[in-house]
This record gives structure tokens, C-alpha cells and sequence, in this order.
């Protein structure tokens, strides 16, 4: 199992992972914005399997497209946990920064550099987009081999 | 002029250029409050920050013991700035920037703790933990 909280603690959560999930770094405004830094961190995982235990609160935020992205954040210190949109049901993107061991976090990928801060370098072995990665291609880099 | 804001738009803030000096901080509380790699920010004067909106506070206490209050939009629970003590500064969450895009960090901290692919630049300050007093640091930069 991996472990994770918020900043304050209120909130901890497990996901059933035996290894460091791959995660991925989006540089868009909208995420520059939630970090309220460079980029956010991500994680992709089936939303029922995180076990969580606190005050996490709702904020949905409806996007251009009609769409619904729905941040589950800690009530106390609004600690980003994770999000869900309505448009993709079922499939959660957890916020990778929460993980206690956030420190050891390697990104397999990175999406939106057309808007990435020009000192964050990415390895020349990383795959970048400019924007969103094509869904095929980015599920296999996210799972680890071709599909 | 340069503005920003949180993510819902309710609370808004602009104040005339040039852009202070940023800094990352790399520790395990900033990783956890921005759900990312690092914390980045700006220290400003608060007297220079005209804002729209009421954002929301809590308050808790920096490393070495001072307190330490935290805004954010309590609306969508962005991040905005946090205020040491009685400071007259505060520092303003670079991501909050509407514009954030040729902003490069003078500094960096608590780099023990730093995500081992994000590659500094040599010639920058970099601290291990953070330097006795890092409000002057910050300052200074």
C-alpha cells in the first residue's frame, strides 16, 4: 500500500499500490493555478480504490466544454487530494505532491510544455506534448509498455 | 500592471511591475500544500497588492516557531499568500500569476528534499533545510 495526507494531516488516505505509482506533470494555466506553483503532479488510479479518512470537501469548478472537475480537498488546510471530471467517470487523477513519499517522484511524462516555466528541463529520455498527449500513447507511457 | 488570481476568479489581486525575485522551496509541507514538486512564490510588500475579493485565512506556525497566516480563496481553495508574523510582506504564490511564463527562481530551499530529475542551475543559492534567516534571504534576493 502507498500512503499519503494533506499538508496538516487531517486527511490520510491509502492507495493499493505495492510500488511508487508513474506519475505525470502537467504545466497548463488551469494547473500552475491549483498548485499555486510551476506545475501539478498526477497519478491516475480507479477512483473507488482510494481509502480515505477526513474532512475532504467538494469544489467543482465547470469548465469551458460543460464539463465538471470535481477537487477533493481537504476541509482544513485545502489540500488538493484528488480530482475527478465528469467526463471521464470512474478514473480519478490523484495530486502526487501528497504522497508521503513525494520526495523519490520520478514524472514518466510530461503534457502542456508549450506553457512550462523555461528553467524546469526535462529529460531528453521523458516524453513531452505540447498540449494533451494522444490518449493511446499516454495510457501506454502511464501503464509502463504498449497496450 | 501585473494581475492574478485563484482558480474561481473570486478573489483577484494586481500591483504595478516589476516582479520581485522568486524562490522554490522544496520541503516535504510545501510538496504536500501544493500537491506538486515545490512551493514557488514572490515576496511583496502586501501595501503593493491591490485586491478584489475576500479571501479566507488559517494560521499556523513556520519552521523555526514564528506564526504564520495563510490566505486562501475560499471559494475554490487556491493558495494566494502567507503572511510571517507581522511582516508588512508576504509571499504571493507564483502560480497565482496570470503570466507566469518567463519566471525563473533566484533560490532555492530545502533542496534534501528535492525530486532527484529537477536539475538547478549551479549557480544559484541552493540550502539543504534553509538559512537562519530566511525572511532576510528572501528579501535579499
Amino acid at each position: 500500500m502507498i500512503q499519503g495526507g494533506c499538508r496538516c494531516g487531517e486527511v490520510r488516505y491509502t492507495l493499493p499500490f505495492d510500488e511508487m505509482p508513474r506519475v505525470y506533470c502537467c504545466h497548463c494555466l488551469d494547473c500552475q493555478t491549483w498548485s499555486a506553483s510551476a506545475f501539478t503532479q498526477q497519478v491516475i488510479f480507479a477512483e473507488g480504490s482510494l481509502v480515505a479518512n477526513g474532512p475532504i470537501v467538494i469544489f467543482d469548478l465547470v469548465r469551458a466544454d460543460g464539463a465538471v472537475s470535481r477537487q477533493h480537498v481537504c476541509g482544513v488546510c485545502h489540500t488538493r487530494i484528488f480530482n475527478t471530471n465528469t467526463k471521464r467517470p470512474g478514473i480519478a487523477a490523484l495530486r502526487a505532491g501528497t504522497l508521503d513519499r513525494s520526495n523519490e517522484i520520478v514524472p514518466v511524462a510530461h503534457i502542456w510544455v508549450k506553457r512550462k516555466q523555461p528553467w524546469i528541463i526535462v529529460p531528453e529520455d521523458v516524453p513531452q506534448f505540447e498540449e494533451n498527449a494522444p490518449p493511446a500513447k499516454f495510457a501506454s507511457i502511464l501503464i509502463g509498455y504498449e497496450a | 500592471v501585473i494581475e492574478g488570481g485563484c482558480q474561481c476568479g473570486a478573489v483577484r489581486y494586481a500591483f504595478e511591475a516589476p516582479l520581485p525575485p522568486a524562490y522554490c522551496c522544496h520541503c516535504d509541507e510545501c510538496k504536500k500544500q501544493s500537491a506538486s514538486a515545490f512551493s514557488m512564490s514572490v515576496v511583496i510588500d502586501f501595501a503593493r497588492l491591490f485586491v478584489v475579493g475576500e479571501p479566507k485565512t488559517d494560521e499556523g506556525v513556520t519552521y523555526t516557531g514564528k506564526p504564520k497566516l495563510r490566505f486562501f480563496c475560499g471559494g475554490c481553495g487556491t493558495r494566494l499568500w502567507h503572511r510571517t508574523g507581522n511582516s508588512e510582506a508576504v509571499t504571493l504564490k507564483v502560480g497565482t500569476l496570470d503570466d507566469a511564463s518567463g519566471i525563473s527562481p533566484r533560490g532555492h530551499l530545502w533542496v534534501s528534499r528535492k525530486q532527484p530529475w529537477i536539475v538547478l542551475d549551479p549557480s544559484l543559492p541552493a540550502y539543504d533545510t534553509q538559512p537562519v534567516d530566511v525572511q532576510t534571504w528572501r528579501a535579499e534576493l
